[in-house]
């Protein structure tokens, strides 16, 4: 059956792959992590013993108790089969370390909301600015501002956010004090629809944003000014001039359509890969988002949290994955017709 | 190698890169013949060879950091460290990669697929969070074992460029010509196609010494940087938490941060001549 | 975009009627060049080129690849990026005012890019060479012929759609094509979409650039017929550019034959293959093979096509020419009408008749005694 439909085949195909990737990616991190010579039991009661400078006693019961509660108990294989259960079936994810005994599953729902929208909005702001200006860049090669412009971006793309983020800390908002650079928003606002709150949530944003921006619009603008070279060369364009179409109209119908394709690609797996790169900047800004949440929870040791956190992260770049993969047949006619011929 | 010449005759952008890492190497090579005189005969992450927040002399050019040290000597011995963990890392990242997307595109199969789901889990996986779990167990922080944790995410890359070149290789003309007159898998592989293959090797490798040296600083501003060596990373880490700017020692943050973007600057150059060999379309257009 | 940058040319005010024997002119392009520079130096891809276009006839420009003809006619189009440029020469174009009826000239070479935007498909229209790759590969067919049907008139959308559909109908493809994508569509039948788009708004000029190059005979022999059908119902001029000296036989009205960026005869078909005038004609014509009669060896132009960065001195096929004399690699021929009078004795032909022949070759004009 599956050689009759050979769209069905593909879809399949990638549908495996998805599964089968997500569970190999999950299962290095899980041993990964858990192979390392700490646990967070343990160094919790080291960390006691230090601070008061005595010995536990009789710790062994408390000790047990609380690794089981954690699913530290058993061998290393048990806890593996125990952590799948509980996240495939109960869909649990596991107490939590740093805010016991919250479920992680609840601690990232409280933090990803300030991720995805701070990442997600520089994100996407980024992806336009860059398109619009690439095209633009792309377009008039020629000209001098092309040039000094391209050097620039190709000079922005390769600094790494968070020195960008230092920078815009210590100038802007510790030596000029001109935007604030802690967490993300006031605390005297409560959260809700309230302007006061709206607008210093807004403030907060202003330089984690920039931080990422600066350095993702560069990217964009030099993918973009690449693609649309390659497609001025196109003998398309050409007929399009012959054809007496204003430059506007060509620019956006012939020249920036053919770009869109692989961008909307691009972006869409950028959004899924939005909590990698992102975890510095929320530390540097004390952002109340997912990487602080896994910056906390790795120096403690919180296996399950990270565990969590890592699995989110994982899901969500093969999920981003998997759903270009899909959309594609559908979105460009040629890719169909060459997965049917195949 | 016929392609560095021409990536140097053709492209400004791959000149200025290069003249730019080979100053900067230069300097930190030269190093230690210009902090020897400052600081003497002992190690430069040595504490207290001088007295601590100094502000900039004759002796110190750009003062003295928290713990007593020299500027200036932080910031060269940092040069050396990072650079040195980044080759490093991308040297072992590279040779790993290259290996691995060899074989994978040049056998194909079941051994391809294997590998490139292999390599795609790794990509997958945050490396970031991994990095710091490593290195916060990792008890002895010498340069080489940063360097390998660093490199142990990078390789993925790097086969992948090399599988994808191979694989378009593998069809063309010259290497069928070569497998038709019954020359030997490993020296059609010596004579065929590692030559082609080189611009696209060295491309990985600037890629990966790039990726390493963002890791290294990435964790050292968190403070996690290797123990008994400054790194530019490290640096950065002391400057935002001592406030070195209210006592007015700028270089503490700006040296390091202006060395990385011009190194990060100098290799992207580099690698966008080769790329503009490899393309050349994407050169600058000549005439009127 | 920038594309061709335009010498200083003069302003003078071109006539607004030329006679030409019986027959009106539509184009007259003279002492053209477009230059292409490149780090060798400069390639004269085309050389100072004097030919003129007469209205309602098909002219059939020929040559070997690499004469020239493609960069002319996109010069004369305004297609010619950097780093091609028109170095000199005029190419004036004789537009009826739908207004007046009166005939206007305008250069083609030197009018702003906006002026020539408005010329291009209502009164110039262009069939490239490779339609494989010159159709929008995200747009539907229909989208990119109303596109352009929408930007030169003021018709609505619903009466631009039936004139599109009128003319694939034309070209002998079915309305079903107009919603299909270009990957959906064979070569042949890529081809005859954009003849169809060309003759949507009823040029006065259609420029067809080797249409039929890329596609097999079968397809290539039906393309021609609706050329030639779609003339006859629309009076267009067309412009084929081609180096199938078959195809030019079939078709054309008037010949040119193009060689090293000039242009070395121009005549009515007939005579161009009967009684070829230049050399290099003669080159042409026989090596093309006779199907029908004995079989004789067929013969080719000894040598090799000379580079645009180094033409020959003086006549620039005299490297390759039977007849070459001492004046041949001194001075060049100026393409020149023919004048019976003045034929060196090697090519005289009895019952030759002169009118509207021109030859570039010195073998006709009295420095053959010299």
């Amino acid at each position: 059956m599956l050689k009759r439909h050979p769209l069905l085949a593909y879809y399949l195909r990638k549908f495996a792959a998805y599964l089968f990737t997500i569970w190999g990616a999950f299962t290095i991190t899980f041993f990964v992590f858990r192979m390392l010579p700490v646990n967070p039991i343990d160094s919790w009661v080291k960390a006691l013993e230090r601070q008061y400078a005595a010995k536990v006693e009789g710790g062994g019961e408390m000790v047990n108790y609380y690794k089981e509660q954690f699913g530290l108990n058993g061998t290393l294989p048990e806890q593996y089969v125990r952590y799948l259960y509980n996240v495939l079936i109960k869909q649990d994810l596991g107490p939590s370390f740093i805010n016991f005994p919250t479920k992680v599953q609840d601690l990232i729902a409280q933090r990803l909301p300030w991720t995805v929208a701070l990442l997600g909005t520089s994100v996407v702001l980024s992806w336009v600015l860059g398109l619009i200006v690439g095209m633009l860049a792309g377009w008039f090669r020629e000209s001098r501002i092309s040039g000094a412009l391209t050097n620039v971006a190709i000079s922005l793309s390769q600094i790494p956010p968070y020195l960008i983020a230092v920078f815009l800390v210590l100038f802007l908002g510790y030596q000029l004090r001109a935007l604030p650079y802690r967490g993300a928003w006031d605390a005297q606002y409560p959260i809700g629809f309230t302007w006061d709150f709206i607008r210093s949530a807004l403030t907060h944003a202003i330089l984690p944003a920039m931080s990422i921006v600066l350095v993702s619009v560069a990217g964009w603008i030099l993918s973009t000014r690449s693609l649309i070279i390659t497609i001025l060369g196109e003998d398309y364009l050409t007929y399009a001039e012959a054809k007496g179409l204003k430059t506007w109209d060509i620019m956006r119908r012939y020249a920036l359509r053919n770009a869109m394709l692989p961008q909307a690609t691009a972006l869409a797996l950028t959004l899924g890969a939005v909590m990698n790169g992102t975890l510095l900047i929320e530390i540097l800004f004390v952002y109340p988002g997912i990487g602080e949440l896994l910056s906390r929870s790795i120096q403690l040791f919180d296996f399950n949290t990270i565990t969590g956190v890592v699995l989110l992260s994982i899901v969500s770049v093969m999920t981003a994955s998997l759903l270009v993969d899909l959309a594609l047949p559908l979105i460009d006619p040629r890719i169909r017709t060459s997965i049917q011929a195949a | 190698m016929r392609f560095l010449s021409s990536s140097w005759k053709n492209s400004g952008k791959f000149r200025f890169g290069v003249v730019t890492l080979a100053i900067i190497l230069l300097i930190a090579i030269i190093a230690p013949f210009i902090y020897r005189p400052i600081i003497g005969n002992v190690s430069p992450a040595r504490p207290g060879t001088f007295r601590t927040w100094e502000p900039p002399s004759a002796r110190n050019p750009f003062g003295t950091d928290g713990h007593g040290r020299d500027i200036l000597t932080d910031f060269l011995a940092g040069l050396q460290s990072t650079l040195a963990i980044g080759f490093i890392a991308g040297f072992m990242a590279t040779s790993f990669g290259v290996v691995v997307g060899f074989v994978a595109g040049y056998r194909g199969g079941r051994v391809d697929t294997a590998l490139t789901t292999f390599a795609n889990m790794l990509l997958v996986i945050p490396s970031y969070p991994i990095l710091v779990g490593l290195t916060l167990v990792t008890p002895q922080k010498t340069l080489l074992s940063m360097a390998f944790i660093l490199a142990l995410f990078s390789w993925p890359f790097a086969a992948r460029t090399i599988r994808a070149q191979v694989l378009s290789m593998r069809e063309q003309p010259y290497v069928e010509l070569a497998k038709v007159s019954k020359q030997r898998d490993l020296a059609i592989i010596f004579t065929e196609i590692l030559p082609n293959l080189m611009p696209y090797l060295l491309m990985g490798f600037a890629f990966s010494t790039v990726g390493a040296m963002v890791g290294e600083v990435g964790l050292a501003v968190i403070g996690l940087g290797p123990s008994d060596i400054i790194t530019l990373g490290m640096m950065i880490n002391y400057a935002q938490g001592w406030s070195s700017f209210t006592r007015g020692l700028y270089g503490l943050l700006l040296a390091p941060i202006g060395a990385l973007i011009l190194i990060f600057v100098a290799i992207t150059m580099i690698n966008r001549g080769l790329e503009e060999y490899l393309n050349p379309r994407l050169q600058n257009v000549t005439g009127k | 975009m920038k594309t061709t940058s335009t010498p200083a040319a003069p302003a003078a005010p071109a006539p607004a009627r030329r006679h030409d024997g019986a027959q009106r002119e539509l184009l007259r392009i003279s002492d053209m060049r477009i230059w292409y520079t490149t780090v060798a130096g400069e390639a004269k891809v085309v050389d100072g080129v004097d030919v003129v276009i007469n209205r309602n006839e098909l002219f059939g420009l020929a040559g070997e690849s690499g004469c020239g003809k493609s960069t002319l006619v996109e010069g004369v189009l305004r297609l010619i990026k950097t780093p091609g440029y028109i170095k000199s020469g005029q190419a004036i174009f004789y537009r009826t005012s739908p207004d007046t009826g009166q005939e206007i000239g305008v250069d083609l070479a030197s009018i702003s890019m906006s002026e020539m935007r408005r010329l291009r498909w209502s009164h110039i229209a262009y069939v490239p060479q490779g339609a494989m790759n010159s159709l929008n590969p995200v747009m539907r067919i229909e989208d990119q012929i109303i596109d352009a049907i929408i930007e030169h008139s003021k018709v609505s959308r619903r009466e631009a759609r039936e004139k599109m559909l009128e003319r694939l109908d034309m070209v002998g493809l079915p309305a079903s094509v107009a919603r299909m994508y270009p990957h959906e569509l064979s070569g042949g039948m890529k081809q005859r979409v954009t003849i169809a788009a060309s003759v949507t708004l009823s040029p006065e000029l259609l420029v067809a650039d080797e249409p039929t190059t890329a596609l097999d005979v079968n397809v290539q022999r039906v393309i021609l017929q609706e050329l030639k059908d779609i003339r006859a119902r629309l009076g267009l001029t067309i412009i084929y550019v081609s180096h199938d000296m078959a195809v030019h036989a079939e078709l054309a009205d008037r010949m040119g034959i193009m060689y090293a960026g000039v242009m070395m005869e121009v005549g009515a078909t007939g005579d161009v293959f009967k009684d070829p005038l230049h050399p290099y004609t003669q080159g042409l014509i026989r090596s093309i093979p006779d199907i029908g009669k004995p079989r004789v060896r067929v013969e080719g132009i000894p040598g090799l096509a000379p580079s645009p960065l180094n033409w020959p001195a003086g006549c620039r096929f005299h490297p390759r020419c039977p007849f070459a004399k001492e004046v041949c690699k001194r001075e060049e021929p100026k393409l020149a009408p023919l004048d019976l009078a003045t034929i060196a004795p090697q090519a005289q032909r009895p019952g030759r008749h002169a009118a509207g022949r021109s030859v570039a070759c010195h073998l006709y004009t009295e420095k053959w005694n010299e």
